[in-house]
């Protein structure tokens, strides 16, 4: 069985900040299904990671592999499709004037025919119980609802695997509560970077943990908490 | 700035929405050649930037009132005449259908005479030349305010022009113009001084957005694809293809003659009186008795109002007019 | 300090129905085109004519869930800029058009009033056309009778981030007011930075939501229908009907002197 996503010694340093690694030799595996956790302070690289997932940003070094398929110019719009990378800020990820329309941007990039577009945009509504939301307009959603409908505008290009930065940030309690019991139902491996420790303990039995652009755990995730806090007590 | 339908006539209007149509197709065949992956959401995020920088005035000095920018100039230093042509455009279209501010009939007018002239003339004819690649403080403000000052100028002329060939206002030529151009003089100055205080800072801060304009090329974050230099636009060819359509027009509406809509509708109305402005020279058209008419057609659509909010009382029940729509309530 | 735009003249009314949520935005674009050009057509001094083409926005409004009186109050806002123009009529143009009980009215004065009747009218018009279709049902329709999908895009875009750039524009303010002893006003110099700082903010955020459209597969040129919503709904008999019976009314209205057949 091949990976979800596979890590084999990335390094990559910004172009205008040269010879400064950002991440340096991340090897690191998920297989099908698994809900793995990513946690570090600031700055200390999770963001830039997750955009090597989907080849928003290219490795300078090293080599990524989603489903299987290495990360290339001609794999690109393939990878996109079975990665789906939830921004931290809803508002940067819902840019459509209403849900359908945003839900069924993926698929229509696909250049699927419309009654295939529809019938995915219905499904991933469906799959995070927001059909009813389906003829708003997302500027009229609340927070917790942009959430739920950016988790559906990826689920529509039926990924393999579920990329999310940061997802619960400014969420209620209840927001984030359904947004938790949301995601641990659905079956699509994850890869979730946050500094919500309860959301990771709950959701994610494995953890990677990085600083300063190196993997410096990865196990169990509660054993990952207390080095978390042992680094950012020093 | 913005026009009013109430001023314009038909065929005015109609003659500047082909050519601000034609002006459109120019501009998203352009942006369509456009190799800067990130310009389509760039655009849209800069066109609301537009209005949330209209939210907050400057203060006009030594006279306590304050202003807003309308932001041409600018939006084309950032990302080029087309790209910016089009952004201003849309931020004109929003302007007139959600906040009644320029009528739809006059967006063409209006196009033209915010739109096209600070980002296909002002920009790529004056600014640019002036601000050449440098960031330095002084040479942004010089090249806003001298680009902004003969943008509005254009524009007003064309204001002034487009409103009298439309023959509805009395006011002479001579005296709209005196009205005019002293006023945008001023308003184009301060424009230009906003507009140099706001790229003023962004050669500072982010002298990399305004460098990539200025010398033609696009960092893109991505793949860094475009090495290769962008070949300046020919954006002179087009101007002065659209200035001469547009004067040939103008010339046409304004050579007197019954002119085109007036003209057929005279040909298909017959003997219906067609009052068109006259010179003072000519005789009153016989209105003359058209009091009665005037009272009695204010009465009927008085009556006709009154009648049909009656049986909409009747029929649904008012339905409030800013419907907040609730959370988690399923529509339609 | 404005704040308008959080406060659209009048806001979409997409989310309610009403009786022409039926009706193709199409049909009713061109039926409110047409008449604002029909309607601007008529000579200005033929005030008697002009009247009669306001029965438009009067049937309109209830038919779209509205009472005329919101919208007239609504279009009066506008005013002001086409006073100050047309004010000059009466200065300018004093021969006389009509006696009144033997009181002289001159054409400066019939084409005043015929100038803000037209203002109101075509702003009604406008008025009316989004509040039934709601701004983003006016761009598809433009989009559909051949306006660059780009400049449809783009227009949806702008709409869906007024309100947060406005908000981030509002957050900025307050922060500057609470540490500003009192200043309203910005002068030129702090405003520059000021702007300069919204405008890098926009710059980035264009750059997150670029990054959420290549993620979904975004190569730079949207097709067409990229951000519509959904429901190509087709043009049916009613909007047929609809418009033949607006382009019928309008047409007597221009044709048809009424005022002079009735009140004569």
């Amino acid at each position: 069985m091949s990976e979800a996503l596979k890590f084999s010694h990335v390094c990559y340093s910004y172009p205008s900040a040269k010879g400064k690694e950002v991440l340096s030799d991340v090897s690191f595996s998920i297989g099908k299904g698994e809900k793995v956790a990513l946690l570090g302070l600031n700055g200390a690289g999770k963001s830039t990671l997750l955009l090597h997932t989907n080849g928003l940003l290219v490795p300078t070094d090293g080599s990524v592999e989603v489903d299987g398929i290495a990360l290339s110019k001609k794999t690109l719009g393939e990878a996109r499709r079975r990665v789906g990378m939830v921004f931290q800020n809803a508002d940067d990820q819902l840019f459509s004037p209403t849900v359908y329309a945003d839900v069924a941007f993926g698929p229509r990039m696909m250049k699927l025919p419309d009654s295939e577009v529809d019938k995915s945009v219905r499904g991933a509504l469906d799959a995070i119980g927001a059909s009813h939301l389906i003829d708003r307009a997302t500027a009229t959603l609340s927070g917790g609802e942009r959430r739920m409908v950016a988790v559906a505008t990826v689920l529509s290009m039926r990924p393999s695997i579920l990329v999310l930065d940061e997802p619960t940030s400014y969420l209620d309690i209840r927001a984030r509560n359904g947004l938790t019991s949301l995601l641990e139902e659905l079956p699509h491996a994850m890869l979730l970077a946050t500094h919500n420790l309860g959301l990771a303990k709950k959701l994610c039995p494995r953890s990677i943990l990085i600083d300063k652009g190196r993997i410096v755990f990865d196990g169990v995730t509660d054993e990952a908490v207390s080095l978390l806090e042992e680094i950012a007590g020093k | 700035m913005h026009m009013a339908d109430a001023l314009v006539s038909p065929p005015v209007a109609i003659t500047a929405g082909v050519v601000a149509v034609a002006l459109l197709a120019v501009a998203s065949r352009q942006i369509r050649k456009d190799t800067r992956q990130s310009l389509i959401p760039l655009m849209g995020v800069l066109g609301a930037f537009v209005f949330a920088a209209q939210m907050i005035n400057f203060a006009i000095p030594g006279t306590g009132s304050s202003g807003h920018i309308i932001g041409g100039v600018l939006v084309a230093a950032l990302i080029g005449p087309w790209a910016a042509f089009l952004t201003i455009c849309s931020v004109l279209i929003i302007q007139c259908l959600v906040f009644a501010d320029g009528g739809m009939l006059a967006l063409g007018c209006n196009i033209i005479n915010m739109g096209a002239v600070s980002t296909l003339i002002a920009y790529p004819l004056i600014y640019r030349p002036i601000a050449g690649t440098s960031t330095k403080p002084w040479r942004l403000i010089a090249a806003s305010a001298v680009a902004c000052t003969v943008g509005l100028e254009l524009g007003a002329l064309l204001v002034t022009f487009e409103t009298e060939a439309s023959g509805i206002t009395a006011l002479p030529l001579s005296t709209f113009l005196m009205f005019m151009l002293p006023i945008h003089l001023v308003i184009g100055l301060l424009e230009g001084l906003a507009t140099g205080a706001v790229l003023s800072f962004v050669g500072s801060s982010r002298p990399d957005l305004l460098l990539a304009q200025a010398e033609g090329r696009y960092p893109d974050v991505e793949t860094e694809r475009n090495k290769k230099r962008k070949r300046l636009w020919p954006v002179i060819l087009w101007f002065g293809l659209g200035a001469l359509v547009l004067g040939i027009c103008f010339t046409w509406i304004a050579s007197g003659d019954p002119d085109g809509l007036e003209w057929s509708i005279s040909k298909v109305a017959g003997n219906v009186e067609m009052g068109s402005v006259a010179p003072p020279t000519a005789i009153m058209p016989d209105y003359e008795n058209s009091f009665s008419g005037i009272v009695g057609a204010t009465m009927v659509i008085v009556l006709l109002w009154a009648l049909t909010s009656l049986i909409s009382r009747h029929v649904n029940r008012p339905v409030p007019i800013v419907e907040k729509v609730k959370d988690h309530e399923p529509q339609r | 300090m404005s704040v308008r735009f959080v406060n659209p003249v009048l806001s979409e009314g997409s989310a309610t129905r009403n009786h022409l949520s039926d009706i193709d935005p199409r049909g009713l674009l061109l039926v409110a085109v047409g008449y604002i050009v029909v309607m601007l057509s008529v000579p200005v001094l033929n005030l008697g004519m002009l009247i009669w083409f306001a029965a438009y926005p009067v049937v309109m409004a209830p038919l779209s869930h509205i009472r005329y009186s919101a919208v007239l109050r609504k279009s009066l806002v506008t005013l002001p800029f086409i006073i100050l123009i047309g004010a000059m009529n009466p200065l300018f143009d004093r021969r006389v058009a009509m006696t009144v009980c033997g009181m002289e009215i001159s054409a400066g004065w019939i084409s005043f009033i015929s100038i803000l009747i037209r203002g109101l009218l075509s702003v009604q018009a406008a008025l009316l056309l989004v509040h039934v279709c709601g701004f983003n049902g006016v761009c598809r329709a433009m989009g559909r009778l051949g306006l660059p999908s780009i400049l449809v895009t783009q227009l949806m875009m702008v709409s869906r981030y007024m309100q947060t750039l406005g908000e981030e524009a509002m957050t900025m303010h307050r922060a500057r007011v609470a540490r500003g002893y009192g200043r309203k006003n910005y002068p030129i110099k702090e405003w520059g930075p000021f702007i300069g700082q919204l405008l890098l903010r926009t710059v980035d955020r264009g750059e997150r939501v670029n990054r959420a459209m290549v993620a979904r597969g975004f190569e730079g040129i949207l097709p067409p229908e990229a951000t519509q919503g959904e429901r190509t709904n087709a043009w049916e008999t009613n909007s047929t009907v609809f418009v033949l019976i607006w382009g019928g009314v309008i047409f007597c209205l221009r044709y048809f002197d009424l005022s002079t057949i009735f009140f004569r």
